[in-house]
């Protein structure tokens, strides 16, 4: 796949990946439409798309991936509507439909999300009413899994013995606002 | 690092070595011995296990709330793509619009490669208030200082009000850094003229991010549309020596060219 839109998706690179959206945007939805979907939901399974490969960028996925980034992100899309199609409870009608119609992008399965948990909702909830930069920190820290130092030199911080010291004070904020929350 | 866990060395204390552990296992860089004594700890240290598992449902809510973030950035896309397909459409279907765009088309061919810069598209691409990276925030009670204070605002996107502590806090210390996150300030509340001087100024004296100044002066002269200046600081950044910015700086610097 081309790096560079790899790093693009990687690194939230604002500009590149505006401009991969609208360059694949109109063919997707035209894609979309072979198998009846309108324009409203195509442009949603789009972006439910566009997150998933953002995502397969991040966890170092697509280094591996051979087919461009636009055969992966249709292949995606395609098992988006698959997905939406039995939801529907079209599938029987859809299968007659899509064998006739696209072999072109190979469906790239994706794993099904798992909801979150009672105790991850009321997480969430905190989480998302510390400041955005402890919010950045712990995302970079705990899901992007880098090192201290590595944020240290993305961020631009002095040193490692900073960061630390942010993320620690994060962490110590998140968890006083759960310990501050009203019991049940 | 592997002696470490091989024979634990007394002086460190054991906090610190669970911390570098659990750093390790978030960035997946564990090695084998380490990854046994992660495992081992996870199995038999209560607390070890609890901050552990906290941490990993920080992992999956960070995930989701990522997750949330880009979703609107695409939402935002996705209207600023059907934006841009109305106004064309309307352009092409009013007569007039159409007369109009075609003079239009006509003088900027002379000027087309000068006028294609969208000064506030790239600044709005481009800025990002700088992090604090001089000064960590401990809060106290006992130790409220202005500069703590500003800290504390400006981390709290406070713009306005951080202008006002941070130049306090500089005319208390003299300490010159404190320039810098006062023309951020103003650079993030749209006081771009200010925002010029404050950085101006900082660039009188030599501190750990003097050079960086010259990136956010490059910045608030491109917005104010000064863009030989703005090409001027850029090409003092990229020529300091400062990793800081610099691809930015020369991709900004290509397209402001």
């Amino acid at each position: 796949m081309e790096q560079h839109d790899v790093e693009a998706l990687k690194t939230d690179n604002h500009f590149l990946i505006k401009k991969l959206y609208n360059t694949h945007r109109n063919g997707f939805l035209n894609f979309a439409k072979q198998y009846n979907i309108a324009e409203i939901d195509g442009v949603d399974i789009y972006q439910e798309a566009f997150l998933a490969i953002r995502k397969h960028a991040i966890s170092g996925k697509l280094y591996t991936v051979k087919s461009s980034l636009k055969t992966y992100l249709f292949g995606i899309g395609k098992h988006l509507i698959y997905k939406k199609l039995k939801e529907e409870s079209l599938k029987t009608t859809m299968d007659s439909v899509h064998l006739k119609i696209d072999t072109t992008f190979r469906e790239i399965p994706l794993e099904t999300e798992k909801e979150l948990t009672k105790e991850q909702q009321l997480l969430h909830y905190y989480f998302k009413q510390l400041g955005k930069s402890c919010q950045h920190m712990l995302t970079l820290s705990f899901y992007r899994g880098l090192t201290n130092e590595e944020i240290a030199t993305l961020e631009g911080y002095e040193s490692e013995a900073v960061v630390r010291s942010q993320k620690s004070r994060c962490l110590k904020t998140l968890k006083d606002l759960i310990k501050k929350s009203p019991k049940k | 690092m592997l002696e470490n866990f091989k024979r634990p060395d007394k002086k460190i204390p054991k906090k610190m070595i669970h911390s570098t552990l659990i750093e390790k296992y978030f960035s997946g860089s564990l090695n084998k011995t380490e990854l046994l004594e992660f495992e081992k700890l996870y199995k038999n240290d209560s607390e070890f296990k609890k901050e552990v598992d906290v941490l990993k449902d920080i992992k999956i809510v960070s995930e989701k709330e990522d997750g949330n973030k880009f979703r609107n950035e695409l939402k935002s896309f996705e209207s600023e793509f059907l934006n841009k397909s109305k106004v064309s459409l309307k352009k092409w279907l009013n007569p007039f619009s159409a007369v109009a765009a075609i003079i239009l088309i006509i003088f900027s061919i002379q000027f087309f490669s000068k006028t294609e810069i969208n000064e506030d598209t790239l600044f709005t691409a481009y800025f990002e208030p700088s992090k604090n990276v001089s000064t960590p925030i401990v809060r106290s009670e006992n130790e409220q200082n202005v500069t703590t204070n500003a800290f504390i605002i400006y981390s709290e996107k406070d713009y306005e009000e951080a202008t006002i502590l941070f130049e306090k806090a500089y005319l208390n210390s003299q300490n010159s850094q404190l320039l810098f996150y006062q023309g951020n300030a103003l650079l993030a509340s749209g006081k771009t003229k200010e925002a010029i001087d404050a950085f101006k100024q900082h660039l009188k004296f030599s501190d750990m991010l003097t050079h960086r100044s010259h990136w956010y002066l490059a910045l608030a002269y491109m917005k104010n549309k000064d863009l030989e200046s703005a090409k001027k600081e850029l090409k003092a950044l990229i020529n300091s020596g400062e990793s800081f910015k610099k691809n930015e700086a020369i991709s900004l610097f290509k397209t402001l060219e």
